[in-house]
């Protein structure tokens, strides 16, 4: 039952992510009048900036069970006093942290793997470069390739400062 | 939106067999995905493309007039970029690609790399496939 509704979460999420893509690239491709190569660029971009923040927050707020993954990260020392981890709250009763638990899960499916995974995008990605190729643009499909990869990155960092000055102090 | 939804829970099916079911790091499920799907979007764009003359899926812009003309090829169009651009991720690929720099550099180099090449070479075989099936 409970898997039930986190991949309901995830559909609606997905729903949605894939709606604000296809408006985000009408909107920059149409209506702006940039190339298409660079609207999915700024969609992805924007997309892994968000991700960095919402993993950061949802991590730092609900996840009470030490078995978070934030403490993976280089600057998880700066996080210790408003995180939950390594071995998790001991002073919640077990029903409240169950219920932290079906928060994280449910809104984790929701946000990160439903409307953000929705939001951005491999493919369109991938068939973008093609077509830049196909047309002699590799000089273009290159730096489309590696400026994505590169801009993803930072902008995932970029998130994960963001979101943690969204985590309250314990 | 149907699309996007459905490949939204594809992705999370295939993220719960990969984790659960093999002892790969978590990151594999996010690539293969990726790579799936980048095939797939291939193989649609370029059947479909020959079945679409007045517009292309290249050019998104103009894709409400081809739906007058080409209903079905259209509105098939409209669910493989909802289902495949939501089965594929960049925001899970960016951040698993943020935890392998934690040290993890060859797994990381692999990741980045690898999904940028094999989605790059499957893009490219969908898309031949796809005209070799139509043609």
């Amino acid at each position: 039952m409970e898997k039930f509704i986190v991949i309901l979460c995830i559909g609606l999420g997905g729903g949605l992510g894939a709606v604000f893509r296809h408006l985000s690239v009408e909107l920059f491709q149409g209506i702006v009048g940039w190339p298409q190569f660079v609207a999915i660029m700024i969609v992805n971009v924007l997309g892994s900036f968000l991700i960095g923040l919402a993993f950061v927050s949802l991590e730092g707020t609900l996840r009470r069970n030490g078995k978070g993954r934030l403490h993976q990260v280089a600057f998880s020392r700066r996080l210790e006093d408003r995180t939950w981890w390594p071995d998790g709250d001991q002073t919640i009763p077990p029903i409240e942290q169950f219920q932290f638990d079906l928060h994280l899960k449910l809104l984790t499916g929701f946000l990160i793997t439903g409307c953000l995974g929705g939001f951005t995008t491999f493919s369109l990605f991938s068939l973008i470069s093609l077509k830049l190729f196909q047309a002699g643009d590799w000089w273009w499909a290159l730096v489309n390739g590696f400026g994505s990869l590169l801009l993803g990155l930072i902008a995932v960092i970029g998130g994960f400062h963001a979101g943690e000055k969204l985590v309250p102090r314990r | 939106m149907f699309g996007g939804a459905l490949g939204a829970i594809c992705r999370y099916l295939t993220q719960e067999l990969i984790v659960r079911g093999t002892r790969l790091p978590g990151w594999v499920s996010i690539f293969v995905a990726n790579v799936l799907g980048s095939f797939l979007i291939g193989l649609a764009a370029a059947s479909l493309q020959h079945k679409i003359a007045a517009a292309d899926l290249q050019n998104l812009a103009s894709l409400s007039h081809v739906l007058v003309t080409h209903p079905f090829e259209q509105g098939l169009a409209i669910l493989v970029i909802g289902f495949c651009g939501a089965y594929t991720t960049f925001s899970s690929f960016s951040l698993d690609n943020y935890f392998l720099v934690q040290g993890k550099y060859v797994q990381l180099a692999l990741n980045m790399l690898g999904s940028l090449v094999i989605a790059f070479l499957a893009v490219w075989a969908g898309w031949s496939l796809g005209q070799m099936l139509s043609a």
